[in-house]
């Protein structure tokens, strides 16, 4: 499989906006529809907000699936932005570099959530269906730290050009593999970072640091918010993530960061597992081997909810692996409810 | 199948240094002279991405089309591997700018030696001579990761010109006329990226592009985009490349708009096929 895909971007609204407002500092407005029910297994690939009248704004979007009042978190992105005003002009759109995966006849709503309670006025997303590329999120989770009204993490650049900063700790320790995106990334009023600013991504403990990789910026835009990798890094769970950075300039304003990843589900039951080919092992209650085939199966693992899936015109009931093993994008096991 | 991920450290260049300075020449869509960036490759590299800067049209609020060339080889030898186009539409406070500033390449460049030169330069559809700076960003090799890289070069519909300018409808939301950005000629495509630029304020746009020829074309994909302020996400790069281009395909765009008969310029970055 390629990340090349022939399967067209769609946008959702047409015509108009999804009207979004958080509600007090860090409280989430109301959940908003995005789709009643997917019609086919989709793939979030991004989204673009306008509107409203903000400045110096940490918001976050929250994706969820499941009926209203049982919501679902599937996916947060928490962004920089900088200001709506003429003065700088504030409309972002990205595209996921992974776009999020979710199955079909689900019922799929956003809300946001900011610092001071102002924020974008409107959304539009752009999605895939039935994407042709396995680079989409199946079983993980859309995240960022920091999260909601947890302390803003800033770096505090070094003053001698180019020299290193301390390292800031992102995550104490992933809990689940993570696979890293990127960073949003702001630093008000940075003189002389037009030359340059380069953040490293390590691993490790305080002091004993390992970087990973480097992402090179420049003076930071009001619209640009997220600053990718070539593709997803991995870090296994129990890590601890830092960054540092250097730059350009003597300036010492502080340097916001969000990391956005994908984690892996905590609960294997939690697993989206939307259109990929995969390879079905069906066993009986002495696990003996009754069937495989390679197909585009649709299942959808919801949430701890049991869904039949028919097969051969045989009903099974979707079971987790006995001994505890996660189903992965790979290989399913479904074991037959006598 | 798992979602494939990049092991390997991703490396820039200049390295903890400022970036290069680069001149435009003085003459629209005429080259800067190169200037290096990295004067030898440690190892076979794979080119990432290029950051780039400047406050041209900081007090002037002007629009403009630009190219970025990443090129191998001693001077005066030098060979493109890569071009990235850029729009610019107002840079506003002294902290801002228009543009996109870090371009990640969707599919990475896997053709630099090791012991190589690389060097950059630029052209762009006005004579303003405010210099830019750049960097690059790069992968040493051998890779540990599996991803997918190309020898074959970045390329720009159309290069070296503005964009096409298209037209929504005359309706909101209506459709506006198609096109064309290719002819029915050249070689398959993979289609990597769109470059965006908005004219007009406050609005919200779908941008359609289609294959097939005049008349009967078949939209590919569409793109969302929103802008205030006449600021908007210029550059857009396509995370899942669209391999849907055959060879000798007309390649066409069309737009719809909240603006009825509202205007942008649109261009395509794109890499031949073969992979």
């Amino acid at each position: 499989m390629s990340i090349l895909t022939n399967t067209p971007l769609k946008s959702i609204p047409f015509a108009t906006n999804f009207t979004i407002a958080a509600s007090g500092v860090w409280g989430f407005g109301s959940y908003v529809e995005i789709f009643s029910t997917t019609p086919n297994p989709i793939a979030i690939a991004g989204f673009q907000i306008s509107g409203g009248t903000y400045s110096n704004l940490n918001w976050e979007l929250e994706i969820s699936t499941g009926a209203v009042s049982s919501e679902v978190v599937v996916g947060t992105i928490r962004l920089y932005l900088v200001n709506s005003g003429n003065s700088v002009g504030a409309p972002v759109g990205i595209l996921l570099p992974v776009p999020l995966g979710i199955p079909t006849g689900v019922r799929v709503s956003i809300r946001v959530r900011s610092n001071n309670a102002n924020g974008p006025g409107f959304i539009s997303f752009n999605y895939y269906e039935n994407l042709s590329s396995d680079q989409v999120s199946t079983t993980e989770i859309l995240k960022s730290v920091p999260v909601g009204s947890a302390t803003v993490l800033q770096v505090t650049p070094n003053t001698t050009p180019w020299a290193n900063s301390a390292w800031l700790q992102l995550i104490a320790s992933t809990p689940q593999n993570i696979k890293i995106l990127g960073i949003s990334p702001y630093a008000d009023n940075v003189p002389g970072t037009s030359l340059g600013i380069e953040y490293d991504i390590g691993t490790g403990g305080s002091g004993s640091e390992t970087v990973l990789t480097t992402l090179r910026h420049t003076q930071v835009s009001s619209r640009f918010t997220a600053l990718w990798l070539p593709a997803p890094l991995p870090v296994a769970a129990g890590n601890r993530v830092a960054i540092r950075l250097r730059k350009a300039g003597t300036n010492a304003n502080l340097h916001t960061i969000s990391l956005i990843y994908y984690e892996d589900s905590a609960t294997p039951t939690f697993g989206r597992i939307s259109q990929l080919p995969v390879e079905v092992a069906v066993l009986d209650d002495s696990a003996n081997f009754l069937r495989i085939s390679q197909l585009p199966v649709e299942v959808a693992l919801l949430h701890d909810i049991p869904v039949q899936l028919r097969l051969s015109q045989l009903a099974v009931e979707v079971m987790v692996d006995p001994l505890g093993i996660p189903p992965s994008t790979e290989q399913i096991q479904l074991f037959i409810v006598s | 199948m798992a979602i494939t991920t990049l092991i390997d450290r991703q490396y820039t260049a200049p390295a903890g240094a400022d970036a290069v300075t680069v001149t435009p020449a003085a003459v629209a869509w005429t080259n800067s002279a190169y200037v290096e960036v990295l004067a030898s490759t440690p190892a076979a590299c794979v080119l990432t991405g290029v950051t780039f800067y400047s406050i041209h049209g900081f007090t002037e609020s002007t629009a403009y089309d630009g190219e970025i060339d990443v090129a191998t080889g001693a001077a005066s030898s030098e060979v493109v591997i890569a071009t990235v186009r850029f729009y610019s539409r107002l840079v506003f406070t002294s902290g801002q700018i228009g543009p996109i500033l870090t371009y990640v390449f969707p599919i990475p460049i896997d053709n630099i030696g090791s012991g190589v030169r690389l060097s950059v330069r630029l052209r762009k559809n006005n004579t303003n001579l405010t210099v830019w700076n750049m960097s690059i960003n790069y992968l040493q090799k051998p890779l540990t990761s599996t991803i997918l890289t190309t020898a074959k070069p970045q390329l720009v519909i159309p290069p070296a010109t503005v964009g096409v300018t298209v037209t929504a409808g005359g309706l909101a939301w209506g459709n506006g006329l198609w096109v064309q950005l290719r002819a029915a000629t050249g070689n398959a495509l993979v289609i990597t990226g769109v470059v965006f630029g908005a004219l007009s304020a406050n609005a919200d746009f779908e941008i359609d592009l289609g294959t097939g020829g005049s008349g009967s074309e078949t939209v590919i994909t569409t793109l969302r985009i929103a802008a205030l302020n006449q600021g908007n996400p210029q550059h857009q790069p396509l995370p899942h490349p669209l391999d849907n281009v055959t060879a000798s395909t007309r390649i066409a765009v069309r737009m719809r708009c909240s603006t009825a008969s509202n205007t942008a310029i649109i261009s395509l970055m794109v890499i031949e096929k073969p992979l």
